[in-house]
């Protein structure tokens, strides 16, 4: 009797744990997942044996399992007779020719040539002093692009923020520069900085909370390359929009974002929008420390929901590799300290001793947020959906709880 | 151009797709709907009993049918689709580029001399080479070398500067630099002074005849060595002095001084490499390196472009293939342990991974930006001047040492450099766009490491057609499949892999 064997297709992505296993066809998206515990071990074989493994014919639950796959098209049963070798199976994880963290010679040289490639979002702060006194404002920043409030003078010095203005036009895949506040109108240079950005060919987002509106000074922002966000917080506020009218601009581009902490507020926001169908918002919810009911309800994340969410096997190799949310980004204090992540306390360098582009390389070389994926801490690298899932967020970060989820800490399906 | 490229590796059939960049194994049954289907037979016009007679029921029934259910499968989901031939190779490179690239250079390469203590029968600057006809054993004058290292501090200082501080590799090249000593110890001294511009990293290319001279002072500012031997005194038979005589027992000599003063340099600092000819073989140099100074040497061909064609013949007759001697040698799996990174075989599967499969991806900004799309040009042409300038001994500067000096882009004289950005632009771009349609229509575009100043008149010998290709891949996979049974876990070797 010919021996059969069992191969996975190279196109088909799995992901197995002590007592799962997942199995994801990147053709046609269909996902099929096990908890047997005999199928958990075939699986855990067939990936030892590089994707390709003997069948046992007496054994009808793995054959069951077989047919399933087969019918599904995420592997496929040849016999040695047919073809006489067994065929070679890559595997459809992501490998990287070139990995930062690998110790292997010529990294640093690779890494730090051109490290600004690998910058695409610059957020600095200015200043940090404001006389609104906002709710929250302190969790805020922390979990969207917002304003700071502090009882620091620091100033950013405007000889930085020309070398970076002059610099970022020129960068390959940089595609957004945040201004943020403290007070942007009572930076001590801002009429020479608003003269300068008028000439970078990248986009510069202005960022104001509601409180900070005042419509002469958004006049002073009217350029083609210039998008001004405006936060409003809990609802409140809004009506402050109606002083904003398009015919008063050149080249207004506004983008409103409308945090919420409850389902009341949610409701207000949409409410509010329904009158005015022209405006068009970003929802996103913030935790205060006191609604962790509203986010377990509404934003903990459902295994329906990961599986209705798989885009493609690209997605999946990012979500292996790297944070889609984190990486890339710099944020820039008003003190000239640079942070990966602004709920990282511990600074990455001063641009005041080092420039853009060693910030972003030791934030490659050495920070942690840019390459923060499940498959690496617990207890997401134990559940068979650590890579399907969206990466980890900012939100994680201020509940200092990773699985956002309802799969219960499940390693299973 | 066919968007999928059937191949046979071990005698099993595989199917790539280009659009997803991935592969199926084909079953037999699979194959013939396949080929039916090229012959304008659609799967919907088959039937599942032919299929099984043809096959003179070796399948069954239920076998025949669930191909065709799964050539459906593949079908309706794209895997034969056409490709998005959009964006394909309409690159070119702009001034800025040239800008940039002198900014963040990794390598500069001096020639510090043409002159040299060998005349190896197969130098790229000998008799057997038409390309280098303008050397006239001149020297490098320091004065220009430090010019042109002024101007890349300068550029260093620009926006254009984007990489953090990093090591510079300030690389001595020849003829044989060591007969230029004075000059190098002065450059040397001059770039230590622009520490704060950049790490420089001594390198330098020898063929060792003098080394036991200058060893202190190698070793004291810590040089890289790249030593030309070809295998033991036998194998050394084409790399000889001008009296025809050969030079291996003073090379050995001073490796050897270096080895008794400070083994940690030779080990750490030292690599070799030799050419394979008529007069060694893959197994000889393995065999000699190994034994001698427990490590393996680099191999290369001899270079095949630029043959003066009345001296075909004599080249030929000195050509030893790599593949040939590879195949000869009669212990590979430790060949190919000794080998490890430097195996020509494992650079060529990870160039092919990183092209033609999606799971495989150069860096983080390939994986997220897909940045190995963004130099869309024709040819296998590295960015001019993306990784190093070589200053000639002449003061002409050029973006590698291995193309002619024709094709200069500027020069250093009297303490100026020279250059016309936008002229050489143009040129380069026009050169390219001579090419552009036919490596449009090449199978290997993707992994193409062929130069344009190789190219002679459009004829490109590394265009493959899809038969050229499907061999191509049949080649590939089977030197893959042979990886495994060296008990290495292939992937994180390929992870290891490092291309300078």
């Amino acid at each position: 009797m010919n021996e059969e064997f069992f191969y996975l297709e190279p196109y088909t992505y799995i992901s197995n744990s002590s007592c799962a296993v997942l199995m994801y066809n990147s053709l046609s998206n269909r996902i099929i997942t096990d908890d047997n515990p005999e199928i958990v071990k075939f699986v855990s074989d067939l990936i030892e044996n590089n994707n390709v493994l003997k069948i046992d014919p007496t054994n009808n639950n793995i054959k069951e399992f077989i047919q399933s796959a087969r019918e599904n098209f995420l592997g496929d049963v040849y016999s040695i007779e047919d073809q006489k070798e067994k065929p070679f199976i890559m595997s459809s994880n992501a490998v990287l020719m070139r990995d930062v963290k690998a110790k292997s010679s010529g990294d640093s040289l690779d890494f730090s040539i051109d490290s600004l490639k690998y910058l695409s979002e610059l957020t600095i702060y200015l200043n940090e002093n404001c006389t609104s006194n906002c709710d929250d404002c302190s969790i805020l920043f922390k979990q969207t692009t917002s304003c700071i409030q502090s009882n620091s003078k620091d100033q950013l010095e405007y000889s930085i923020l020309e070398t970076i203005l002059d610099q970022v036009s020129l960068l390959t895949n940089f595609k957004s520069l945040n201004i943020v506040g403290g007070d942007i109108f009572n930076y001590y240079r801002i009429n020479e900085l608003l003269n300068k950005i008028k000439n970078v060919k990248v986009p510069i987002t202005f960022h104001f909370k509601d409180s900070q509106l005042d419509f002469n000074n958004l006049k002073k922002l009217d350029f083609k390359n210039v998008i001004i966000s405006l936060v409003f917080y809990k609802a409140i506020g809004l009506e402050k929009l109606k002083s904003i009218k398009a015919e008063n601009f050149c080249s207004l581009e506004l983008n409103l974002k409308f945090l919420f902490t409850s389902g009341e507020e949610f409701d207000k926001y949409r409410k509010y929008q329904e009158k005015y169908s022209n405006i068009s918002v970003r929802y996103i919810p913030i935790f205060n420390k006191k609604n962790i009911k509203f986010f377990e309800e509404n934003i903990f994340l459902t295994k329906d929901s990961i599986i209705k969410n798989v885009i493609d096997i690209k997605t999946i190799h990012i979500n292996q590799k790297i944070n889609s949310l984190f990486f890339g980004k710099l944020f820039l204090k008003s003190n000239g300290d640079a942070y990966d992540n602004l709920n990282n306390d511990k600074s990455i360098g001063s641009i005041y001793e080092l420039s853009l582009a060693d910030l972003v390389y030791k934030t490659i070389k050495y920070g942690s947020y840019w390459d923060m994926t499940r498959n690496k801490i617990r207890p997401c690298q134990d559940c068979i959906y650590k890579d399907l899932c969206p990466p980890i967020s900012n939100y994680e970060l201020v509940l200092k709880r990773m699985d956002l989820c309802k799969l219960n800490n499940q390693m299973n399906n | 151009m066919k968007s999928y490229i059937l191949y046979t590796s071990n005698n099993i059939d595989y199917l790539y797709s280009k659009v997803f960049e991935t592969y199926v194994v084909v079953h037999p049954v699979l194959k013939y709907i396949l080929l039916s289907y090229e012959n304008g037979v659609t799967h919907e016009k088959l039937l599942k009993d032919e299929i099984a007679l043809h096959f003179d029921f070796k399948y069954d029934l239920k076998t025949c049918e669930y191909y065709m259910s799964k050539f459906e499968f593949l079908y309706n989901n794209g895997f034969f689709n056409p490709l998005n031939n959009k964006n394909n190779l309409k690159g070119k490179i702009q001034a800025n580029d040239i800008h940039k690239n002198f900014s963040n250079v990794r390598q500069l390469t001096f020639e510090v001399t043409e002159n040299c203590n060998l005349e190896c029968v197969y130098c790229g600057y000998g008799k057997l080479y038409s390309n280098n006809l303008d050397r006239n054993r001149s020297n490098l004058k320091f004065e220009n070398a430090k010019t042109l290292i002024d101007k890349i501090v300068e550029y260093k200082k620009s926006k254009f500067s984007t990489s953090a501080k990093h090591e510079l590799y300030i690389s001595f090249y020849g003829g044989e630099p060591l007969l230029c000593m004075n000059t190098i110890k002065k450059i040397v001294e001059y770039v230590k002074d622009k520490r704060s511009y950049f790490e420089p990293i001594f390198t330098m290319t020898t063929n060792g005849v003098l080394l036991s001279k200058y060893v202190d002072y190698l070793i004291e500012n810590d040089f890289r060595l790249l030593i030309s031997l070809d295998g033991d005194k036998s194998n050394n038979k084409l790399r000889v002095n001008k009296n025809g005589i050969d030079e291996f027992d003073k090379i050995i000599k001073g490796i050897d001084k270096i080895e008794r003063c400070n083994s940690e340099f030779l080990n750490k600092n030292i690599t070799f490499n030799s050419v394979l000819h008529s007069e060694n073989s893959i197994q000889d140099i393995h065999a000699f390196f190994t034994n001698k100074y427990g490590k393996m040497s680099s191999i290369s061909e001899l270079n095949t472009n630029g043959i003066d064609s009345s001296c075909q013949k004599e080249f030929d007759q000195i050509f030893n293939n790599f593949s040939t001697s590879y195949n000869k040698h009669n212990d590979k799996k430790l060949l190919e342990l000794d080998m490890g990174y430097r195996n020509p075989k494992l650079l060529n599967i990870n160039t092919f991974l990183y092209s033609y499969f999606n799971f495989a991806y150069y860096d983080y900004n390939d994986l997220y930006y897909n940045s190995s799309k963004e130099y869309n040009i024709p040819t296998g042409t590295c960015k001019p001047f993306g990784s190093k300038i070589f200053l000639t001994s002449k003061g002409k500067i050029l973006p590698c040492e291995r193309i002619g000096t024709i094709n200069y882009f500027g020069s250093v004289e009297n303490e100026t450099v020279n250059f016309d950005v936008e002229k050489y632009v143009n040129g380069f771009n026009k050169k390219i766009n001579k090419i552009r349609k036919r490596c449009q229509s090449c199978y290997f575009m993707e992994s193409c490491i062929k130069c344009i100043y190789y190219i002679e008149e459009d004829v490109c010998d590394f265009y493959m057609n899809a038969k050229d290709f499907s061999s191509y891949m049949s080649n590939i996979f089977e030197d893959m499949e042979s990886l495994p049974q060296l008990n290495t876990n292939y992937f994180d070797l390929i992870n290891k892999l490092t291309v300078l």
